[in-house]
């Protein structure tokens, strides 16, 4: 009697092919798709910023010349938004290290350029951008190895991006609570501020505003601190101070948090090597 | 962490360490803010656009800074001296003030507060359809951090029904 063995797909069929089943392109897409919905986020008001620039350029010298052009602006998204698609249908590895340097390249640009350098969106998604990159360079770890080292990173790149929120904000204009009501108090059109400014007086808003300050301070420095957490109760804190921050202070801020809960959903994840 | 380090010193994973050093450095500029005159200064002409060269500016712009510093602009369509930025900023918004010391009015005086990147206010879309309309403004942007306060003054002017010229008449720290 002869015994038949059925092997199972092979992980890596190839010297530069991630195989299909491979346990780590699944979750590392998951990232990348949230770099996608990041850019996105914002989509509807990019034909008015690109009109605007075509319709108004701004000579300054202080940018070089490329670094002005609205159609390099334009290149630049685009080619992103290219790599974050291209990447989830992606097996090989030396391309998805291309397409994954190409979009922090891209992310650079936009940090840089002059219509879009005041966009912090670029700053969260250049760093993920490099997490990207880096895991593409070490994706035949032993996946395991690979995933620790990958949540440790995250939560650093997470812990390291509030830290420069919050230590920006150790300043007494912003301690006694007058940046935010000027900012968000006033006449900010949102949902919790038109509550807030419909049920209280000046003199309440600004006792909230210097509460709500201080608790935006402490926060922030908090998850500045998440990496010496365990990595779970990390990530599912994180993700509820990504949220509360988004829902209740500006929607908009989508676009800067979605490639951060994208991190936080990967060191969620479990591994399940076969 | 350790263990990340650890695999670094075993394996020489220079892409590893190339990550790693790159966050450290960072957090470490990061954490300098509060405490060097140095990194302040050199973080607050970044929201000016005043750094000394566009490389030593560009280098910074990974750093995050969100929601950092008070930030103050002002935009008029003629020069205001500093009692008039005083006047502008007690009210709110576009408003029609009289200049203390000539008793002009100051008509189309904008101001407001601003979360980051106060120079956005000249270089960033919805300006800039503001600036296509009315393309000769004066611009006074003001940060302040920890005693530490810079201003900076721009002067915006047409140069063809689709070009504006942008000039940095000064900045100071003091």
């Amino acid at each position: 009697m002869t015994s038949v063995s059925i092997q199972p797909k092979v992980l890596t069929n190839s010297k530069s092919r991630v195989g299909e089943l491979s346990p780590a392109l699944s979750p590392f897409r998951v990232v990348v798709g949230f770099i996608l919905a990041a850019l996105l986020w914002k989509g509807y008001a990019y034909p008015t910023i690109f009109a605007a620039y075509r319709n108004c350029e701004l000579t300054d010298p202080f940018f070089p010349t490329l670094l002005r052009n609205t159609y390099v602006l334009l290149g630049l998204m685009l080619v992103a938004v290219w790599a974050t698609l291209a990447i989830q249908f992606t097996q090989n590895r030396i391309l998805l290290r291309i397409q994954t340097s190409v979009l922090t390249l891209c992310m650079i640009g936009l940090c840089i350029h002059q219509g879009s350098y005041n966009d912090a969106t670029f700053v969260t998604c250049f760093w993920v951008s490099l997490w990207c990159v880096w895991y593409t360079f070490r994706i035949d770890d032993p996946v395991d190895q690979l995933f620790a080292s990958a949540k440790t990173f995250a939560i650093l790149i997470i812990s390291m991006i509030f830290l420069g929120g919050a230590v920006g904000k150790l300043t007494p204009e912003y301690w006694s609570g007058e940046v935010f009501y000027q900012i968000y108090f006033v006449d900010r059109d949102f949902w919790v501020f038109n509550l807030l400014r419909a049920r209280f007086d000046l003199e309440t808003l600004r006792e909230i505003s210097t509460y709500y300050s201080r608790m935006v301070i402490v926060t922030e420095l908090a998850v500045a601190g998440f990496w010496l957490l365990p990595r779970k109760i990390a990530a599912i804190l994180t993700l509820a101070v990504l949220l509360g921050l988004t829902l209740f202070s500006n929607t908009a801020l989508f676009s800067v948090t979605f490639c951060l809960i994208g991190l936080c959903l990967f060191m969620l994840h479990e591994s399940k090597d076969p | 962490m350790l263990q990340l380090v650890i695999k670094i010193w075993k394996s020489k994973d220079l892409a590893t360490l190339a990550l790693l050093l790159a966050i450290l450095l960072t957090a470490g500029w990061t954490l300098s803010l509060p405490f060097s005159e140095t990194v302040q200064e050199s973080t607050l002409k970044r929201f000016h656009l005043a750094s000394p060269n566009f490389a030593t500016w560009a280098i910074q712009q990974p750093v995050p800074s969100m929601y950092n510093f008070d930030n103050r602009y002002w935009s008029s369509p003629q020069y205001l001296n500093e009692n008039d930025l005083q006047a502008a900023e007690l009210g709110s918004g576009p408003i029609e003030l009289v200049s203390q010391d000539d008793s002009k009015p100051l008509i189309g005086v904008e101001t407001d507060a601003i979360n980051h990147f106060p120079a956005r206010t000249i270089t960033f879309a919805f300006s800039r359809i503001n600036l296509s309309n009315h393309p000769h403004r004066h611009i006074y942007l003001r940060s302040r951090y920890r005693g530490k306060e810079i201003k900076s003054s721009f002067r915006t002017t047409p140069v063809t029904d689709s070009e504006i010229r942008l000039e940095r008449l000064e900045s100071s720290i003091d």
